[in-house]
């Protein structure tokens, strides 16, 4: 069944094109069995991998494609590399990724590009599938960049809406409707910016190692040591500016918010599910680097937890619906970045799966819930921004579906028992505990206490969310006459929904399915034992920050859309700065993307083209010449040396009659005082020759 | 018979068959403008299959010359020995074969464009298609730099005649820049035919011996030419002109072809004749590669005009080619070759859909558009694509030829730095900077301009035009590998010499 | 004291023309007003003569006038030039005078005779028959440059070029006495005796050598001996600036190189300093004198002005003398070229030229590629010839005097040779522009001869420039031997 391998790749490659070639002549049902059936074609394959895999001893299996770039040593084949890490995202990715078309389908209905639509999305799979997949570091990057590619093509998918913020006026004048497309190319941009660490990274790998091949490097790091500690940690912190950008970590993390721009499938699957979650996928597979380099694993696992806090502070002050989730899932994907930072690998890609269903249940709820307010809002003509929570509220009779399939996603992800999100955060606590206090690591106790935090406030927000959302009464005319959404749409909730309650079984203490099935691809991965102390304490901090929500939000109900928030009096000034996003584009854009308008700016026109073009070339080059030529031939040429024969002649001028006076007012005599200085010269110099 | 063979010799054929056309052509009516142009693309075409029988007889085997054409020319005494010397190997093959796929796009995309003397126009372009598959195919110096500054006139007229409102300017400043350089080159062959007697390039770059001290001066002579004419950094300043004024077709040819003489001209030349001397100068040239690279990209960003700023990403794509080649490595050369046909597709590709919106709206200036990817949904798209393959993503053919070079440069022996490298890399960043900031301004948001709503979408001559290059883009994005084996060998006896003579000079 | 050994069958081509131009001029007195190209024709019809007398001694190295003439492959060559530069200018006359009002009879023969003096330059081996030839061939050409009286312009430049020329044969001939006051000779073979004996540093000697160069430079139009030529090239005739610029050049350089060459060989240190600083100046003082510029033949005078400085190039001679054929011969074929390519370019001059103005203005020839692109096609391969880009003669000449002088060891001489190439190139693409670029109304008159001359030079010119093997070895085996 190993030979079936290739198909994974064919399946969304397959729905590209049929889309792309006859999308245009299809209806959206067609558009939409398409994509969906490529997907489901890629699970499938998917499903069977496993099951080879499984049959087999869980042996990785390496499937040629074709050969790729092959240039002196470098040898990088297009080749898929099945081991047991790799199709366990490669089932994420395509079984999450097949609700999300199902559910797209309904929900881009009537939307003028519904075929390009699909074709963005199957394409977004097939680039994660060679992310994924791949055998080799360069394959990797070539997903790496794909995703990043549909990433920006799909958060501006709407290219022709959205206004940019204020913050965000970057680069001449503003562009009409142009903000989606801003989002886009700052998430494409920032991505590049780790795209570059990774890369620099993949340069020394081959030329240290010889090969970008994951066996090779494994084999090269295990057989080398602790001899090349050095060398794995600068490769490995270049990987991580990569992890920075695609997981949307410190201090490149701040396209995420901005990608909510992006239709809600589209955070769905690649915001939240998938894409992101590529940076812990990396240093899983990188683990044997990693674990070489002490240095780089104590900083990852602090960005981690630094991301993880400071995400989830924002979090508490944001309105728009999505945009709490995308802060949400920037603090995610801090615990899963801290989790592999400290060598619980396991405990990552567990939170990592786990996350993957709540975090896509979540947002597609949410894109429910705009989806209901928007056409609360058409149908009474009211202008609401559908996205704002302040101007929802009550909605739980009128979407009860959501309401349940939210309620079930957001105590996942605050981590209440025993839903998989207790299951899976609670490991990466027992491990940040066990190198904090069993390990004595003082990193370890630092990275929990952020992590802890970052739960507790993981909590109290989506209490907030949930009650500003869900209960009360409606705070505008749009969210009284929401109404449910169609059955396309839930049916996807549902099925993730239980996912969300079950995912926990995937790593049951005691059990360790996950930890065992991955323990075949690396030796390092193996799972934490199970800590009741550290569980006990994460659900007291989960209940606390639960409580406290409900006494803020529920005891206290927003009344009027514009009111005040109910924390703001509490937090004062703090209020305003995570309502701020702790002014982080704000500083980036003073510090460095100002700058570089302004330098490009000049260099282009000041020194490039006035100094340099107009400048150096026209003024000094051309015109020196062209002052030059003048010069010899005007002044030289005849004036000065008439002048000058002039003065002279003038002495002889008696001599000449008034017959030859055009002669001798003209050149002749002056010519010939030119052939006599010729004359001396050519003269002194033989003379001097002869002496 | 001997005449006979020489005559319709694989490469004599390619080189003079759109010479052939241009002399049908001077007896055409100029009046009967579409039997020139129809007569101007099935003359290309033809070169274009006559360098695929050159492709079907090519032996990617062999390191050296193929299919070579030797006939003595000038042979006066004993000192002037010089051939009629024609030859393909793995270095030229590529770059005669993109100049002949080129040449029928640009013709064919200056079907509605050209309206003026339409005859000159073709003819020219006929010409400048001799001389530049000429440059790539001589191997005597002495053919060579008559190929070379052959290229230079017709050029020198598509600019002047058909060119923009500053096109004179622009036209002299191209012809005279140029040929600033190329008088130091000939002085340099004029020594190199002297000192060592003979012309012929296979001869010299096998015989070498050249004194060290010497080769510095003749790398740096013939630098002078290929350095203007790629152009590098700070030797860009005639290019954006040159661009801006030139047609679209001129453009496409320029920037898919011209550029590349001097390129390859530094590969050729520079790295085959004077190995040592190229060790000496890779730090240099590297550096200004670089400084070309993050300069170019900086400066293309913010560009108003759409045509200017693809004219400076020349100067920054070219930077990457010129690191590859100094990298002197099997990767960096190879890369560097592979982008060259690289940056011929892509920014070809770019100037035609430049010139596209041109014909349609009559401005180039980026605030004058907004939202055209609503109004013209197939031209937007494959810009995108265009766009995307010139910022080097994975899975176009950009990627291919950029990760090589870099990967090259940075375990360079020459080099022994990788600093070159990181640096380079930063204009990875920079084109996803400016290239999607052109894209955004052109096609995203909305349609604000009322000139823009009702622009008809690309007609079946242009995508025709422009199908080739998006397949080939696709090609070497997925499947690189043809290309590279047909260079395989031919650079990989080239990089012998370097790592040969590196070794020995430690 | 016997009589010398005449050997009258070497120089019989010079005396035929002589005859023939003696024998013109009583025959015009019976032509009617109405039938002078008759003239012209019969003009013609002697120089083919001549022609033919040239070929037949192909190959022939003798002496002739007691050592005083020789007719050898340098001479050869030089005739030839002479010869089609005057059947060239012949063609361009026949339709200019008449258009100009100026068909008087007596041009053919003086042009006759002025070709009779330039050969006997390219054959003299004495240094006073190098004088008597100078004079023999400037004579007619002062008439020939006042020819177009009674236009003011014309007596200028006839008048000027008198005077000046005057001034400069003293020169000549005062140098003659000192080098004959040093070396008891004037023929060549005996000062180069002389010199083998050992009175290379006399100062008397060199100070003859130094003024004849003076005459010389004079003739080549050398900077700083050149400020009569825009005047005089711009107030001249068209077809006498076209004949003069090519004939009066090439054969003032063919007796500085008899001079210099056969005769003061061993002093080549001395002047070989010498011409390379007239060389240096004439192009770089040409070249950018040119640009500037707006009137064709004073523009075209300027370049004529570079072009001496191109030949001198060639000129030299290395301090061991080793390389002397090869740079001779280069200077022959620069010569060639030369001429070639510079009467295509008059008689384009002459085409455009309007009736009753004499001069004509670059911006005349706006619009003329749209007009008349065939003219303009041949004036835009002259112009690339003059620059020196290739496939012309011009670049294989240009290659030929830069190798030479290279391998003489003048590698900054040819450094700054290139450079001004680059500088004319300035001017030279101007006349493109006008005529491609340009809107205007471009007219040109295009006389059957006038259109055989300017499609001959431009295909010699093509096609010495793609093939120029045959000439080069040509030129080298009838110089190779001689000094």
């Amino acid at each position: 069944m190993f030979d079936l391998a290739p198909l994974v790749l064919a399946f969304p490659i397959a729905g590209v094109l049929l889309n792309l070639l006859f999308g245009r002549y299809l209806n959206e049902r067609w558009i939409s069995i398409i994509g969906v059936a490529a997907v489901a074609g890629a699970f499938v394959v998917a499903i069977l991998q496993a099951l080879a895999l499984a049959a087999s001893g869980q042996h990785a299996h390496l499937a040629l494609l074709a050969n790729w770039i092959e240039v002196g040593q470098l040898q990088a084949p297009w080749q898929l590399r099945i081991d047991t890490l790799s199709v366990t995202m490669m089932l994420l990715v395509t079984g999450v990724g097949m609700l999300i078309h199902i559910y797209a389908s309904g929900y881009m209905h009537g939307d003028a590009r519904f075929a390009r639509f699909f074709i963005y999305l199957n394409l977004f799979i097939t680039a994660m599938l060679v992310l994924v997949g791949g055998d080799n570091y360069l394959m990797l990057f070539v997903g790496w960049e794909g995703v990043g590619l549909c990433s920006f093509l799909l958060i501006g998918f709407w290219y022709d809406a959205g206004e940019p913020s204020a913050s965000a006026r970057v680069g001449g004048e503003p562009q009409a409707g142009a903000g989606n497309a801003r989002a886009g190319r700052k998430a494409f941009v920032v991505n590049r910016i780790g795209d570059f660490g990774l890369l620099l990274a993949i340069f020394i790998l081959f030329w240290q190692v010889g090969s970008l091949q994951f066996d090779a490097v494994a084999e090269y790091f295990a057989a080398q040591g602790a001899a090349v500690g050095g060398l794995a940690t600068v490769i490995t912190l270049l990987l991580l500016v990569g992890v920075c950008g695609k997981s949307a970590q410190i201090p490149l993390f701040i396209w995420l918010p901005d990608a909510m721009a992006g239709p809600t499938p589209v955070s769905a699957l690649i915001h939240a599910a998938t894409m992101v979650t590529a940076g812990i996928y990396l240093v899983a597979r990188s683990a044997v680097m990693f674990e070489l380099a002490p240095v780089s694993q104590m900083v990852v696992a602090l960005v981690g937890a630094t991301t993880a806090f400071m995400a989830g502070t924002i979090a508490l002050a944001q309105y728009d619906i999505k945009r709490v989730l995308a802060y949400s899932t920037i603090s995610q994907l801090g615990f899963m970045v801290a989790a592999v930072g400290l060598g619980g690998y396991v405990a990552g890609m567990f939170h990592l799966l786990t996350h993957a269903f709540f975090k896509a249940l979540l947002f597609l709820s949410a894109g429910s819930v705009i989806h209901g307010v928007e056409h609360g809002a058409h149908a009474t003509h009211a202008h609401v921004d559908a996205q704002d929570m302040r101007v929802m509220g009550g909605l739980r009779n009128k979407m009860p579906v959501t309401f349940w399939v939210y309620l079930i996603g957001s105590l996942a992800l605050a981590g209440v028992f025993p839903l998989a999100g207790f299951w899976s955060k609670d490991e990466i606590l027992a491990d940040a505990w066990h190198v904090g206090m069993v390990e004595g690591h003082w990193h370890g106790v630092l990275v929990y206490a952020l992590l802890a935090l970052a739960a507790f406030s993981t909590a109290l927000y989506m209490t907030r969310q949930i009650i500003l959302v869900f209960f009360g009464a409606a705070r505008s005319e749009a969210a009284a006459h929401a109404h449910e959404s169609p059955p396309l749409m839930t049916a996807p909730l549902v099925i993730l929904a239980l996912l969300s309650v079950l995912g926990g079984l995937l790593n049951l203490p005691g059990w360790h399915a996950l930890g065992t099935w991955l323990e075949h691809t690396h030796e390092y991965f193996h799972t934490g034992a199970f800590n009741p102390l550290v569980a006990g304490i994460s659900t007291a901090v989960a209940l606390a920050g639960i409580a406290l929500g409900y006494r803020v939000y529920y005891l206290a109900p927003r009344t009027t859309a514009d009111a005040a928030d109910q924390l703001q009096p509490a937090l004062g000034s703090m209020f305003g700065f995570l309502r701020g996003k702790w002014f982080v584009d704000e500083l980036y854009d003073a510090v460095i993307v100002r700058p570089f308008e302004r330098g490009a700016r000049s260099l282009a026109f000041a020194l490039d083209w006035d100094l340099w073009h107009d400048g150096f070339h026209d003024s000094v080059l051309a015109a020196g010449f062209r002052t030059l030529a003048a010069f010899l031939s005007g002044p030289v040429d005849k004036t000065v040396i008439d002048r000058l024969f002039d003065g002279l002649a003038g002495a002889v001028r008696v001599l000449g009659s008034r017959n030859l006076q055009r002669v001798q007012t003209g050149y002749v005599r002056n010519y010939a005082l030119g052939v006599v200085l010729g004359v001396v010269a050519v003269m002194g110099y033989f003379v001097s020759r002869s002496a | 018979m001997e005449i006979l063979n020489f005559l319709f010799s694989t490469l004599m054929l390619v080189v003079f068959f759109p010479l052939l056309g241009a002399v049908v052509l001077l007896f055409v009516n100029r009046e009967q403008k579409d039997l020139i142009r129809w007569l101007a693309v099935v003359f290309s075409l033809a070169t274009f299959a006559l360098s695929l029988v050159m492709l079907a007889q090519f032996d990617a085997r062999v390191p050296g010359e193929q299919l070579a054409v030797v006939v003595p020319w000038i042979q006066v005494g004993s000192s002037w020995n010089i051939n009629f010397h024609l030859g393909v190997d793995g270095m030229s093959i590529l770059l005669v074969l993109l100049t002949t796929l080129l040449m029928p796009i640009a013709i064919f995309s200056s079907w509605t464009a050209i309206q003026e003397r339409v005859k000159e126009y073709m003819i020219f372009f006929l010409m400048l298609e001799t001389g530049m598959l000429g440059v790539f195919l001589s191997l005597d110096l002495f053919l060579f730099y008559i190929f070379w500054e052959f290229t230079l006139v017709p050029m020198y007229f598509l600019i002047g005649i058909w060119g923009g409102s500053n096109r004179i300017y622009a036209a002299l400043k191209f012809f005279l820049y140029t040929m600033a350089g190329s008088i130091l080159m000939l002085v340099a062959i004029l020594w190199l035919g002297i000192a060592q007697g003979s012309f012929s390039v296979p001869e010299l770059a096998a015989r070498g011996g050249i004194d060290p001290g010497m080769q510095r001066w003749l790398f740096l002579a013939f630098a002078a030419a290929f350095a203007i004419k790629v152009p590098m950094w700070p030797l860009h300043s005639w290019l954006p002109d040159a661009h801006v004024e030139a047609p679209t077709a001129g453009s496409v040819i320029l920037a898919g072809v011209l550029l590349k003489l001097g390129t390859y001209g530094f590969l050729r030349f520079n790295l085959a004749l004077f190995p040592d001397a190229a060790l000496y100068f890779a730090p240099l040239m590297a550096t200004l590669a670089v400084i070309g690279i993050v300069y170019g990209a900086i400066v293309s960003y913010p560009q108003r005009d759409v045509k200017k700023l693809v004219a400076y990403s020349s100067v920054s794509h070219l930077g990457f080619v010129m690191l590859g080649l100094f990298a002197l490595n099997t990767q960096g050369i190879q890369g560097a070759v592979l982008q060259m046909v690289n940056h011929g597709l892509s920014t070809g590709a770019l100037f035609l859909l430049v010139g596209m919106i041109y014909e349609r709206r009559h401005t180039r200036d980026l605030g004058e558009f907004g939202g055209l990817w609503t109004s013209m949904p197939v031209y937007g798209t494959l810009m995108l694509i265009v766009v995307l393959s010139s910022m080097g993503l994975p899975g176009l053919n950009g990627f291919v030829g950029e990760f090589t070079i870099l990967l090259g440069a940075f375990g360079s022996e020459a080099l022994a730095s990788p600093v070159y490298t990181i640096v380079a890399a930063l204009g990875v960043i920079l084109a996803a900077i400016y290239l999607l900031w052109m894209f955004q301004k052109m096609f995203l948001g909305q349609v604000t301009n009322p000139k823009n709503e009702n622009l008809p979408d690309l007609n079946w001559r242009e995508l025709l035009v422009l199908a080739p290059l998006l397949v080939l883009i696709f090609w070497i994005g997925l499947y690189p590998q043809p290309f590279f084996n047909l260079m395989q060998s031919s650079v990989g006896s080239l990089a012998d010499v370097f790592s040969a003579a590196s070794i020995a000079a430690r | 004291m016997p009589f010398p050994d005449l050997n009258l069958f070497t120089a019989v081509h010079l005396l035929f023309l002589s005859a023939w131009a003696c024998a013109l001029l009583l025959a015009d007195l019976w032509i009617p007003k109405t039938h002078k190209p008759v003239t012209g024709w019969l003009a013609f019809a002697g120089l083919v003569i001549t022609l033919g007398l040239v070929v037949a001694q192909l190959g022939a190295r003798q002496a002739a006038f007691g050592g005083a003439l020789a007719t050898d492959g340098f001479s050869t060559l030089m005739n030839f030039i002479f010869i089609g530069a005057g059947m060239l200018s012949v063609l361009m006359a026949l339709n200019y005078l008449r258009q100009h009002d100026l068909e008087r009879g007596e041009f053919y023969p003086l042009l006759l005779f002025s070709i009779v003096g330039m050969m006997a330059m390219g054959m003299a081996k004495d240094l006073i028959v190098v004088f008597l030839a100078l004079e023999l061939l400037s004579i007619p050409l002062y008439v020939l440059a006042g020819f177009g009286r009674p236009r003011i312009e014309s007596e200028e430049a006839g008048l000027k070029y008198f005077l000046l020329g005057a001034f400069s044969s003293a020169f000549l001939v005062y140098g003659i006495a000192l080098v004959y006051g040093a070396t008891q000779a004037t023929s060549f073979a005996g000062i180069g005796m002389a010199l083998d004996a050992g009175q290379a540093t006399s100062p008397l000697l060199l100070a003859g050598v130094g003024l004849i160069m003076v005459g010389m430079g004079f003739k080549v139009a050398a900077v700083p001996f050149h400020m009569w030529t825009p005047d005089v090239y711009d107030g001249s005739p068209s077809v006498v600036t076209a004949f003069m610029s090519v004939g009066a050049k090439a054969a003032g350089f063919a007796a500085l190189v008899r001079v210099l060459f056969d005769a003061l060989a061993p002093l080549a240190s001395e002047w070989g300093v010498v011409v390379a600083t007239l060389a240096a100046l004439s192009m770089v003082l040409g070249n950018v004198a040119a640009i500037a510029q707006t009137s064709m033949k004073r523009m075209l005078a300027y370049s004529s002005i570079a072009h001496a400085g191109y030949v001198a190039v060639a000129a030299l001679i290395d301090a061991q003398g080793a390389q002397s054929n090869f740079s001779a011969g280069a200077a022959i074929f620069y010569l060639g070229a030369y001429a070639l390519t510079n009467l295509g370019t008059w008689a384009v001059v002459l085409a455009v030229e309007k009736p009753g103005r004499m001069t004509t203005d670059v911006a005349d020839y706006a619009g003329l590629g749209r007009t008349q692109p065939a003219l303009a096609a041949a004036m835009t391969l002259f112009m690339l010839s003059l620059t020196g880009l290739p496939p012309s003669i011009g670049f294989v000449a240009k290659f030929y005097v830069f190798r030479a002088a290279l391998e003489a060891g003048y590698t900054w001489l040819v450094l700054l040779g290139v450079v001004t190439v680059l500088i004319s190139a300035y001017y030279y693409l101007r006349v493109i522009v006008v005529m491609w670029m340009k809107e205007g109304l471009g007219e040109a008159v295009l006389p059957r001869a006038l259109n055989f001359t300017i499609w001959l030079t431009a295909v010699g010119t093509l096609v010495f420039g793609i093939v120029p093997g045959p000439l080069m070895n040509f030129v080298e085996s009838s110089v190779r031997g001689i000094f």
